[in-house]
């Protein structure tokens, strides 16, 4: 039974950003991850395409994006940029509602089946306005770290930046 | 026995969070049935399910080519209206389960 806890440490924790897009938020997250081995390249090309096809904005009070994509992912991780200026993601729903938004979270999945609970977790905390307005107004990466552990459980493993994690 | 199908973008997050949530609401009702995941770009054909419930574009279409009706469970992600869903999913499957 490998690790199948979503990994994350300050690196993949980004707080303040400056991004002109969707894009480019994707596009530094994804750097990020894939720097650590989590994911194949093609990850973030998959990425951009799934997201023009099939947004991943949430219309909730506070709306929120959820970037992922299904394979080129060898360890599951959860990494997030909280915007200094909103950026638009389009609804998932289909709709064309361009939804502006400060928090992108974005996912490697790889056993949905094994990590439902967590992803459960996950949805119902932000799509509670609170909690994703708590999120957007933490200056320090550890802080933050703490509080999505504190939402998510066991279904989060929060690194120290080095750390050696063992593949899925 | 009713076959449902939970169909999003990717097949993966939506998806797997939204059937957890309908097996939940079927249990709860005493409704037999099956759930299986899809991707969106899945559903057009599927022909061996009585109802597909997706968190994603598909228009505005409520069927499919095959006929098998689709109904749109975005509500159990963002959790507006995520009761009223709920309801109307049970009513839905139960016509379903007296038709058959």
């Amino acid at each position: 039974m490998g690790n199948i806890s979503l990994q994350i440490d300050e690196d993949l924790a980004l707080l303040n950003f400056e991004a002109k897009d969707s894009t480019e938020v994707i596009k530094e997250l994804g750097k990020r991850v894939l720097a650590k081995g989590y994911i194949e390249e093609e990850f973030i090309e998959k990425l951009l395409e799934r997201e023009e096809n099939f947004p991943t904005g949430l219309e909730t009070a506070c709306p929120f994006a959820i970037p992922h994509v299904g394979g080129f992912c060898n360890t599951s991780f959860l990494s997030f940029a909280v915007l200094k200026e909103p950026v638009i993601f389009n609804a998932m729903d289909g709709s064309g509602k361009e939804l502006s938004v400060r928090c992108v979270f974005m996912f490697g999945i790889t056993d949905p089946q094994g990590q439902v609970e967590v992803l459960k977790k996950f949805i119902f905390a932000f799509r509670e306005e609170e909690n994703l307005k708590k999120l957007q107004e933490m200056t320090d990466a550890k802080e933050t770290l703490k509080y999505l552990k504190s939402l998510l459980g066991d279904g989060l493993e929060v690194k120290k930046i080095g750390e050696v994690v063992e593949k899925n | 026995m009713v076959r449902l199908v939970v169909a999003c973008g990717g097949g993966i997050f939506t998806t797997t969070m939204v059937s957890d949530q309908v097996k939940d609401i079927m249990k709860k009702a005493g409704i037999q049935c099956t759930v299986t995941p899809a991707k969106l770009t899945e559903i057009a054909g599927i022909a061996d399910a009585d109802l597909i419930i997706v968190t994603g574009k598909f228009g505005t279409k409520t069927n499919n080519v095959a006929n098998t009706p689709i109904i749109i469970g975005m509500s159990l992600v963002t959790g507006v209206g995520s009761e009223k869903f709920a309801e109307e999913l049970v009513q839905k499957v139960k016509e379903i389960e007296e038709a058959k």
